[in-house]
């Protein structure tokens, strides 16, 4: 049986990016692109773990390479308050389209082959998994015993309030989007130096995504995302498990439930009341 | 007009941009993209072989998002409806009936994408799920269905691959020529653009939608039921994405994988932008983007670029035409011309 170790090894990459995600859609700001930024970091780390030797550099390269991604974004939605969802889905493509190229060019240096591994650190943990517990700990916290987590909140909710107090919601999300990009950047860096140990242009594969329904599934909770990224990866764990075993049940279904069981949350709790009120909409102020 | 010249312009610039950053040599790279879009009549059928899936996905999410339903869940509707296609081929495989049956799988093709939109709206309007999210999840299903089918109920007897019966010429779309690829699905593909355009341009239906995609206020206060109105524009815009997946389906192999789609609903989306949502703009620059598709393959054999590379000139011009865009307003806006 897989230990559940391997399985939050495995959940790891995903959950750093939803932890991310759940503390930019609080602050009402919604990532789309976080597949994009995935692969950035990730492909990036990649690059750097390779050329140096060096995994801490790599991890490093791809947690910046990400932070970078949501500037980008961050500009284009927050200051030119251009549509979040157009923006998002847009950059998945670039990002796509400019690893895949660069990928391809470098791959046939054979450069990329030979990657530095995440050492543990003990036990079977290592340093970026700590990291994510303590990342999702910290951030339940900060969100709701904080004054700071409080105007992030706000800034979800109802923006005006947070005007009217004196403070910017612009500069809140700003900040909001900085943490989702390193820590979706680290989560794609954590991918391809701690999981797969090698790096391919599709190798995200809709983790992004996922993150950003599991915010949804977890409604809006930090340790909420990370049950919900280790859920997720038992799924895929019993899938083998069937596969190797021979059992008559379809894999594929089996794999699609976790999409079909979050639906059915959305569809029981409807809207909802945790929803921030003003996730994906432009701030009006200027 | 002027918005299409404009596009032309940042598509242009963000070609020449694409080919430089990557060390191309410009020159030669236009030369290789021009020779694989239109150098022969095989590269123009390629070309027009690519635009067809586009034209359709990118007019599918044209008509959802002028009616301010933000989907993305064209990949999953495509899937969903070559899935029902072949389902209503595998039942028909042997009745020799030819011409209604391809009518019978793409209406079945029709029929599956908009079903598989309609869930999102339904939840959208009974529950106020929000529709990125739903059609996000549902891509996700649609594709393990579409696994589970070929390994399952769709597989060819008899056989371990995990592929569909190979559809006999005649239940398959005409051919225009042997030698090239060039299927009657690019002639249905232009009819079903002309059509939605008609549709958002001309009816009330479509007209509706476009207030309440563009005013949701001005909506309220009029008393359009928004929901119905969204709900229907999705389920329309999802009819068109099946379409889309059962004209790949019966135009190309007659035969589906689990690998059988590259992606076509997600690559509309930014041709429906570049389009401004318009299908009478999309119509054009999804022939323009097929071209890129199938000119990047020539691009490769010779300057180690693979096909990836479209996939920057296309987001970089989105981009590059949204920000031109702001600014633009901003411009208007001092001079009080807005």
């Amino acid at each position: 049986m897989i230990s559940p170790f391997d399985l939050l090894r495995y959940a790891t990459p995903t959950a750093l990016g939803a932890v991310g995600e759940t503390v930019l859609q609080r602050s009402g700001a919604l990532n789309i692109g976080l597949e994009g930024v995935m692969l950035n970091g990730a492909f990036s780390a990649t690059l750097i773990a390779a050329k140096t030797g060096s995994v801490w550099l790599g991890l490093t390269a791809g947690a910046l390479v990400g932070l970078v991604s949501t500037l980008i974004l961050a500009w284009l939605t927050n200051q030119l308050d251009l549509d979040q969802l157009v923006c998002g889905a847009v950059f998945n493509l670039l990002s796509l389209g400019l690893c895949g190229t660069a990928f391809e060019r470098q791959s046939a240096t054979g450069k990329l082959l030979n990657l530095p591994s995440v050492p543990p650190l003990f036990g079977k943990f290592d340093v970026i998994t700590l990291l994510l517990i303590a990342t999702a700990t910290s951030v339940g916290y900060w969100l709701y015993r904080t004054d700071s987590g409080l105007k992030l909140r706000a800034s979800g909710e109802y923006p005006a309030a947070l005007t009217a107090a004196g403070f910017s919601p612009r500069t809140v999300r700003n900040r909001a989007w900085w943490f989702a990009g390193l820590l979706g950047g680290l989560g794609g860096a954590y991918l391809s130096l701690g999981v797969t140990q090698s790096f391919a242009t599709e190798m995200v594969g809709g983790r992004g995504f996922i993150a950003i329904t599991l915010v949804t599934f977890a409604r809006w909770r930090p340790l909420g995302v990370v049950f919900g990224a280790i859920l997720l990866a038992a799924f895929e764990a019993i899938q083998f498990q069937l596969q190797l075993q021979g059992t008559q049940v379809s894999k594929s279904l089996l794999l699609s439930l976790p999409y079909v069981a979050t639906l059915i949350i959305l569809i029981i709790v409807g809207k909802g009341t945790q929803a921030p009120k003003a996730l994906g909409q432009p701030l009006e102020d200027h | 007009m002027r918005s299409v010249i404009v596009s032309i312009a940042i598509l242009a610039l963000f070609v020449v941009l694409s080919l430089a950053a990557f060390g191309i040599p410009v020159g030669n790279g236009l030369k290789l993209l021009y020779q694989g879009a239109v150098g022969d009549s095989v590269a123009v059928s390629q070309s027009l072989v690519r635009a067809t899936p586009l034209l359709l996905t990118a007019t599918a999410i044209a008509i959802a998002w002028k009616a301010g339903a933000f989907s993305i869940g064209a990949e999953g509707q495509l899937i969903v409806g070559a899935m029902f296609a072949a389902f209503v081929g595998k039942w028909l495989l042997n009745a020799n009936l030819g011409f209604i049956a391809l009518i019978a799988m793409l209406g079945a093709g029709v029929l599956g994408g908009a079903v598989w939109a309609w869930i999102a709206a339904f939840l959208n309007t009974k529950r106020g799920v929000d529709i990125v999210i739903s059609t996000i999840l549902l891509n996700f299903v649609g594709v393990h269905l579409l696994n589970y089918a070929v390994e399952g109920p769709l597989r060819r007897p008899n056989q371990t691959a995990p592929l569909t019966d190979q559809l006999p010429a005649d239940m398959m779309l005409p051919k225009f020529s042997r030698q090239s690829d060039l299927h009657a699905g690019l002639i249905l593909a232009v009819i079903v653009a002309l059509a939605a355009a008609f549709y958002m341009l001309k009816t009330r239906g479509g007209y509706y939608g476009r207030v309440v995609g563009a005013n949701p206020s001005l909506a309220r206060q009029v008393h359009l039921d928004q929901h119905k109105i969204r709900a229907r524009s999705l389920a329309l815009s999802g009819a068109v994405a099946g379409l889309a997946g059962a004209i790949q389906y019966l135009g190309i192999n007659g035969q589906m994988s689990n690998s059988f789609s590259q992606g076509y609903g997600f690559l509309g989306i930014p041709v429906a932008l570049i389009g401004n949502l318009n299908p009478l703009a999309i119509l054009p620059f999804s022939v323009v983007f097929g071209g890129l598709f199938a000119a990047t393959g020539n691009l490769s054999r010779f300057g180690n670029v693979g096909s990836y590379f479209v996939y920057v000139i296309q987001a970089g011009t989105v981009l590059g035409l949204l920000i031109y865009r702001h600014f633009e307003k901003g411009r208007l806006a001092v001079r009080g011309d807005a």
